[in-house]
């Protein structure tokens, strides 16, 4: 199945071939980690996960089509 | 004096008489400058019960003793008085090009007493001031105000003005300088507009003097290159994207307040989100005086329904013009952010009232009659229109311009005005980040995001996460942060700067790095310890203020919704405000009584009387 990946502001750099906004192939049962791990995303690098625009842990499983969103954690205001 | 300019200008408007004194070394030690000396002022020469639309209450404008020292951010100053919004105290934050000339005049703050019969604008230059009139540009926008009162005066003049908002008195009218940089909050605009007073215009040819300038120079060139690392080499993300970032941070937590807090999460949030300014609508960065970051976003939009070019919006401004009117449309919400700051309003709390009327209209408790039409979630045409009936109190937009809690009163729905002390909410769900929720119930000015921004250690993780849905430790938390908060405001930093790089990577954000910028600057040879007292003797100070203003714990509160509507979605789905089970820890941290009242040890400790 396929998955969105959105990476944004300084997470950006993990993405492949320079694209922000990317398809990934995964296999039935992965999870957020599964993406972040093949990203080669560090457990140092700060960053907000957004699964469908909700807030989600790093165990969550993904379905197909699914939007995974990784954001550098930023204040505003 | 070093750091501070050692001058205070006194303009009664009511006689038309400047004079100038001497800046007492022992207030200034103790209250800072900006908001800290503010506040002082108010409380030895003002009575708290005043109309805040009389002559009888006090503009003072306050820079820092940091401002215009060339310390990163160092460009910042305070707008003080009593509000007409909210009956309490209020301090209202600026950047933009003008603290920093206004330093340079050679004054620290100037104390605005009494009310002029005609409208006058105060021209400083270098060190000379004057009232002048200004019946030919009273009526006119921030914009046009701005680019006359350059032209009668000096090409190099710096303008804070109000603009039709102000005049007209809207309840949250702000004061606007160098056009679109705002002293936003708590209708500061009116209280200037009740002393028709249009502007202030200055023009500085004094340096601020350094107590040790080798010193100054080394922690400088050591804080920028701390907050170079940070960014990893990169450009910072606040320059990048902009405060607009919040968009999707505060969204995945279930705190985008949307549709006048009904929900806490927007379907519309990626068509607002920092992305699509950045892609669609950003020009360039704008920059305060001597800014490393460059936040400020100068854009433009080309829809003809909504064209226009200027600066902004901040993730607030999105938030109240977009999610919590329902409205996904990007470019009308920026173009109603160039109405409001043209007119000289607050985004955030014409934004909440329009939502707030919004939902008094979906429940039938507002008619098209009173409206003058509809008025639809997300109408973004009707959004930007109501914001500018507002600005000139037009048709429905002088029911608007009394804020959601008098118009909702007005219909006999209280309830459904989202404010604090009368004042509106920021842009977080209180039932999705608790701290958020105790910040803003305690915060003096009410409504706020910038009396405690917990949300950096709730959400963004700085200086490391404690999760926005606990409660443990939280009442501690907002205590220290608010007070940390006052040193940013008394010294005239900004506040995304000084949470990084001038306070300690600890929750407990120890101003080391104050300390050090303020002793090289004054001398004034403080300890870490006395810089911390400073801010918390400023809160108790305005707390002192709020009190004798006859408010008290019964104003320490959340609108109903967020105290017993369960969170309707988003990850925090069922939850509550846990406001109540944080406020007695919190008044005991404090060393308030029960009703929230500084005790007389508290006091004492800090050097305050009654």
């Amino acid at each position: 199945m396929k998955v969105e990946v959105r990476l944004i502001a300084f997470i950006q750099k993990y993405a492949p071939e320079d694209k922000s906004v990317f398809k990934m192939e995964v296999k039935k049962g992965a999870t957020v980690t599964t993406v972040v791990e093949e990203l080669g995303i560090p457990d140092t690098e700060p960053r907000l996960t957004l699964l469908n625009g909700i807030h989600a842990k790093d165990d969550a499983v993904l379905k197909d089509s699914d939007k995974l969103l990784l954001l550098t954690p930023i204040e505003g205001g | 004096m070093n750091g501070w300019m050692g001058k205070v200008l006194r303009v009664n408007l009511t006689e038309g008489k400047i004079k100038e004194e001497n800046l007492d070394p022992e207030v200034a030690r103790d209250y800072l400058g900006g908001r800290g000396l503010g506040m002082y002022y108010l409380n030895q020469e003002m009575d708290a019960e005043c109309d805040p639309l009389s002559p009888e209450n006090l503009l003072i404008m306050a820079t820092g003793p940091l401002t215009g020292t060339k310390a990163p951010t160092g460009g910042r100053y305070m707008v003080v008085a009593k509000s007409p919004l909210t009956g309490s105290v209020t301090g209202s934050n600026s950047g933009g090009k003008f603290p920093k000339e206004f330093k340079k005049t050679g004054y620290d703050a100037i104390i605005f007493s009494g009310a002029a019969k005609g409208p006058v604008y105060l021209w400083i230059d270098k060190g000379k001031a004057e009232l002048r009139d200004a019946t030919h540009v009273w009526g006119k926008t921030v914009n046009e105000t701005t680019d006359l009162l350059v032209s009668e005066t000096e090409p190099k003049a710096k303008v804070a003005c109000i603009g039709p908002a102000g005049e007209n008195r809207v309840l949250f009218a702000a004061v606007m300088n160098d056009k679109d940089r705002a002293a936003a909050r708590s209708g500061v605009g009116a209280v200037m507009g009740s002393k028709k007073l249009k502007a202030v215009v200055v023009r500085g040819d004094k340096k601020v003097k350094l107590a040790d300038p080798d010193k100054f120079r080394e922690l400088r060139s050591n804080v920028l290159k701390k907050y170079k690392d940070m960014n990893q080499g990169n450009p910072p993300v606040l320059r990048q994207f902009g405060t607009a970032h919040g968009v999707a941070g505060n969204q995945g937590i279930g705190s985008l307040p949307t549709r006048n807090f009904q929900q806490g999460t927007f379907e519309g949030w990626e068509k607002v989100s920092a992305q699509v300014l950045t892609d669609k609508f950003l020009k360039k960065p704008h920059y305060c005086s001597d800014c490393p970051i460059g936040c400020g976003r100068g854009t433009k939009v080309e829809d003809p329904e909504f064209q226009g070019e200027g600066e902004g919006p901040e993730y607030e401004s999105i938030f109240a013009l977009g999610p919590v009117c329902g409205n996904d449309n990007m470019a009308s919400i920026i173009k109603a952010n160039y109405v409001a700051n043209n007119l000289g309003m607050d985004t955030m709390s014409v934004g909440v009232t329009l939502a707030c009327a919004m939902e008094l209209y979906q429940r039938g408790h507002l008619s098209e009659e009173e409206i003058g039409g509809p008025l639809e979630w997300g109408d973004a045409k009707t959004i930007v229109k109501m914001v500018e009936n507002t600005g000139y109190r037009r048709g429905f937009g002088d029911r608007l311009a009394e804020g959601s809690y008098r118009l909702a009163d007005s219909c006999g729905h209280p309830e459904y005005a989202m404010v604090v002390k009368k004042q509106e909410l920021a842009g977080y769900e209180p039932r999705s980040i608790q701290g958020m929720g105790l910040a803003e119930a305690t915060s003096p000015i009410g409504g706020s995001h910038m009396r405690a921004q917990t949300a950096y250690f709730e959400l963004y993780g700085v200086p490391k996460v404690i999760g926005p849905t606990g409660i443990e430790d939280k009442a501690r938390l907002v205590s220290i942060w608010q007070d940390m908060t006052c040193i940013i405001d008394c010294t005239g930093v900004c506040y995304f700067f000084a949470v990084r790089c001038f306070v300690d990577p600890v929750l407990e954000v120890t101003p080391t790095g104050f300390t050090e910028f303020l002793n090289a600057a004054t001398g004034a040879d403080y300890t870490v310890e006395e810089v911390r007292l400073a801010g918390e003797r400023v809160f108790n100070a305005e707390r002192l203020f709020l009190v004798n203003a006859g408010l008290s714990r019964k104003d320490d509160t959340l609108p109903k919704r967020q105290l017993e509507e369960p969170m309707p979605d988003g990850p925090n789905k069922g939850a509550l405000s846990r406001l109540p089970e944080m406020l007695d820890d919190y008044y005991a941290f404090r060393g308030w009584t029960k009703d929230g009242i500084p005790s007389d040890e508290k006091l004492e400790e800090l050097g305050l009387k009654k």
